[in-house]
């Protein structure tokens, strides 16, 4: 009885297991996707506030990309989250600027951040979901498989997730362990409480454990009433007062156990179980009976165990053990067959997988429809045939040595593992197959059986999918490639061009100048201000040539980085512009700024432009006021320029950055509008970004950040070197 | 013009930036002492006494060599290599004037031994006052190298 629980336990444990890691797989290779990286990236250029995400072009770009994941029935949505925890992009827009409903369950981030796929327990959802009649309702249980999206120097630059419906497969998955009239397989969390469906739900409505339109998924604790809740009797101490059942008591404390003796369950009806704690998936998973029931129907738990194996939406096969029995015809081991206690149920035979027994001496003993299916041969033509007319020429020497092996020492090498292997059909064709082999002791003789699924499609559908991924990669490499020259020319281009002004420019102010010095006296006044005209026209076109030729460079030239003081800087540029106060009013505001990595030469022109700007639009002001100092924008540290000046309207804000686009008239205010210009590529360069908020004639604030993956690295801790659990 | 009286080889390929350097040295009597090559092969031939300039002598190396980079025919910078890599002409004081002031160049001319690096100045005054500079200190602040400094060993 405990090996029959035990068995059925174990193999729950393993496909819930294999479903896990499934996902966790299929979440990472999406995480992984180059394009999903590229919108990451632009989506976390773009302000954290809902509605400018909700405007970003990229939130419909990453929806109808992951369009094809979320919109079948496993995944019910998506969510990109980003620092802070706050969701960058979903398929909800209510959901967007707001922190993940993950914070519940914040050691499943904390694992993501840290570099690993998880998948979270089952909670309750923050949004409308459908019931299983598909009537939308609050509060439906809901759960998330999740993986990091690493940058390419192996930062976690954010988290892909995608909502999974725990009602579909979770629960599909506990509910085949379901044996005869009572026997169920549910899972619960660290505080005992249900987080799959209990078959009892109409019985724990008619005891009010729940409420009438309530379900047990996340509403039941594993605790023994004392009585028994469904004959009617009434506990007299409050659920929460209740002691845990035995089961989830041993279970919470990370043992797992079986107890044939009899225990109270949540219900406070006596049953047999076993469970375990599976601290990969986080949670606790019991296979309980009604005592009555158990010892009458034993062999209906193995039947259970057969039917586990038909999963169609599995990927992969369950192992699970076999007993077998009732062949007696077949066989020499007619004692021993006898013995073992179950027999082959319909459910084995109308699986779509192909499931073999076959004794020690490895012939076949059971083959069911899917088997025939599979490789063509009829189950009378294979009966007490060796297992190795299955398998082509080159794996029937290794298979012999492994059933010796097994035969002398009881020790084998595949039991239990996941193979990958391939088939000869009757038809002498081969196919890739996907197997599992358990095994399973009569008293004096070993069983096997073999659970196998022809994978040809899958792997066709495999390599059509690395084919694809690498033509995309390629092609957005090409790209890339393509870009990058584009701008290198046009870089040059632009310094060329720039320097080739310098030198016209130079004979136009020297012939201008040697004519005034030459003949100026002899000139009369409206001549002498035309070539002064000619002058200051050359003057601002040095500037705007030396500007355009410093922005080029810093296109082309490294930031060369080093851990620069923001302040001194700061102090050092107030220093040169000196002159530019002198006879104002003028009162500085340096609060404290941080530490940063970059190149300090181009941070020092970023503060050279924001101070100077500051104070050049700040002239009208009697009392010109600008402040400097550090806050946080959605939890990142942002470094910020505020003056008083005359501003500007925010009408106009997307030009503030482009090459020659000014705000104020040139008599009003001189510039070439190449500065901001320049002050976006240098922190662009530092992977960070700029942006500014003002109002007209109430002054403006500039606000930067440096290289968002610095920061990051600083708060999150070091991915943990190494993982438990199976491979 | 005889070959004693040269104390600058201009070098610039711009008439208009030969005149405006020459004007700057208008009042001085250094303006007849200043001889124009127009691109990189005349400034060889002139400083290294071949083809029309076969009749110079080495020991009569100019004080000061201006020196343009953009030059036809033969860059400034390749002038500037064989001038700093041949015994004979090494000790004449290059100072480079040019528009570029990309690092690559200023890297490369230091590193081949220019004395000076100079970008011209877009502002006429600012232009005049760096050029009369820098012939009042190569030509008279500075001792100039002795005449068996020309030699080759």
């Amino acid at each position: 009885m405990a090996e029959a629980l035990s068995t059925l336990l174990e193999t729950e444990q393993q496909a819930l297991r294999s479903w896990s890691r499934e996902h966790r797989a299929l979440a990472q290779a999406w995480a992984n996707s180059p394009r999903v990286l590229r919108l990451t990236r632009e989506l976390l250029a773009t302000p954290r506030t809902r509605d400018a995400l909700i405007k970003a072009p990229v939130q419909a770009q990453i929806r109808e990309w992951l369009h094809p994941v979320y919109s079948g029935k496993e995944y019910q949505g998506f969510f990109i989250i980003g620092p802070g925890n706050i969701n960058l992009a979903s398929t909800r827009d209510s959901n967007l600027g707001v922190p993940n409903l993950l914070i519940k369950q914040e050691d499943v981030l904390e694992r993501m951040w840290s570099g690993q796929a998880a998948l979270s327990l089952p909670q309750r959802s923050d949004v409308p979901l459908p019931d299983p009649n598909g009537v939308l309702r609050e509060e439906q249980p809901t759960m998330f498989i999740g993986a990091p999206i690493w940058d390419e120097s192996g930062t976690v630059i954010a988290i892909l997730t995608f909502r999974i419906n725990p009602l579909e497969e979770f629960t599909a998955i506990l509910q085949r362990g379901r044996i005869g009239g009572s026997g169920e397989t549910y899972a619960f969390d660290q505080r005992a409480r249900l987080i799959s469906e209990s078959r009892f739900d109409d019985q724990l409505r008619r005891i009010g454990l729940i409420g009438p339109d309530e379900r047990a998924i996340l509403n039941v604790a594993i605790r023994d009433p004392g009585v028994n809740l469904v004959a009617g009797e009434q506990s007299t101490v409050p659920r929460e007062q209740q002691p845990l059942t035995r089961m989830a008591d041993s279970a919470l404390a990370g043992d797992s156990g079986t107890d044939v003796e009899g225990y109270r369950d949540y219900r406070g009806v006596s049953v047999v179980g076993a469970w375990v704690w599976d601290s990969e998936l986080g949670l606790g998973i019991t296979t309980e009976i009604d005592t009555v029931e158990a010892y009458e129907s034993l062999s209906s738990i193995q039947t259970v165990i057969f039917a586990l194996t038909g999963f169609s939406m599995l990927l992969l096969i369950v192992v699970t053990m076999v007993f077998v029995a009732g062949r007696e015809r077949i066989l020499k081991g007619e004692q021993s067959l006898r013995e073992s206690e179950v027999k082959f149920g319909s459910v084995t035979q109308s699986s779509l997988d192909a499931i073999i027994a076959a004794d020690s001496s490895g012939r076949i003993i059971s083959w069911n429809k899917g088997a025939e299916a599979t490789f063509g041969y009829r189950e009378e033509e294979v009966l007490g045939q060796p297992l190795s007319l299955l398998m082509p020429e080159r794996y029937r020497e290794a298979h012999q040595r492994g059933l010796e092996r097994l035969r002398s020492t009881g020790q084998t090498r595949i039991i239990g593992k996941r193979l990958e292997l391939h088939g000869r059909r009757k038809n002498g064709s081969e196919f890739p197959l996907e197997l599992l082999l358990g095994t399973w002791k009569t008293h004096d003789e070993t069983f096997f059986s073999g659970f196998l699924r022809d994978i040809t499609e899958r792997q066709q559908a495999e390599e059509r999918i690395r084919k694809l991924n690498e033509e995309l990669e390629q092609r957005v490499a090409q790209r890339t490639a393509e870009l990058e020259a584009a701008v290198k020319e046009l870089e040059a281009f632009t310094y060329s061009v720039s320097h080739d002004l310098r030198a016209p420019l130079r004979h136009i102010d020297g012939f201008s100048k040697i004519l005034v010095e030459d003949i100026g006296s002899r000139l009369d006044s409206t001549a002498r201000h035309y070539l002064q005209r000619i002058q200051e026209g050359t003057r601002q076109m040095g500037t705007l040539v030396d500007d355009l030729l410093n922005l080029s460079r810093i296109g082309r030239q490294e930031a060369r980085r080093q851990v620069t003081g923001l302040n001194s800087l700061v102090d050092e540029v107030r220093k040169e512009l000196q002159a530019e106060t002198a006879g104002r009013r003028v009162e500085w505001q340096v609060g404290p700024l941080p530490f940063a990595d970059c190149d300090p030469a181009l941070m020092k022109q970023v503060f050279a432009t924001l101070l100077s700007n500051a104070l050049k639009f700040t002239r009208p002001r009697e009392r010109a006021v600008i402040e400097v100092g550090q806050t946080t924008v959605n939890g990142q540290p942002v470094v910020f320029v505020r003056d008083n000046g005359v501003g500007f309207s925010m009408k106009y804000v997307d030009k503030l950055f482009g090459v020659f686009q000014r705000l104020h008239r040139a008599e009003d205010f001189e510039g070439t509008g190449v500065g901001l210009a320049t002050v976006q590529r240098i922190l662009h360069k530092h992977g960070g970004r700029v942006w500014a908020e003002a109002e007209l004639d109430k002054g403006a604030t500039f606000y930067f950040t440096l290289g968002e993956a610095e920061n990051q690295k600083a708060e999150k801790p070091i991915p943990a070197a190494a993982t438990r659990g199976e491979p | 013009m005889t070959q004693e009286e040269v104390h600058i080889l201009l070098v610039e390929d711009n008439p208009a930036d030969v005149e405006l350097t020459l004007h700057t040295f208008r009042n001085g009597n250094l303006r007849n002492r200043i001889h124009v090559a127009r691109d990189g092969e005349e400034a060889l031939d002139f400083l290294f006494c071949r083809g029309p300039y076969s009749v110079r002598t080495f020991e009569h190396a100019p004080k000061l060599i201006l020196l343009d980079l953009k030059l036809p025919k033969v860059d400034g910078m390749e002038v500037l290599r064989q001038v700093k890599g041949d015994p004979r002409t090494k000790a004449i004081p290059v100072v480079i004037l040019t528009s570029s002031k990309e690092e690559k160049d200023m890297v490369n001319s230091y590193q081949l031994g220019v004395n000076s690096y100079i970008q011209k100045p877009v502002d006429f005054n600012q232009f005049r006052e760096t050029v009369k500079q820098l012939g009042l200190y190569w030509l008279v602040v500075n001792e100039p190298p002795p005449t068996n400094a020309f030699s080759a060993r």
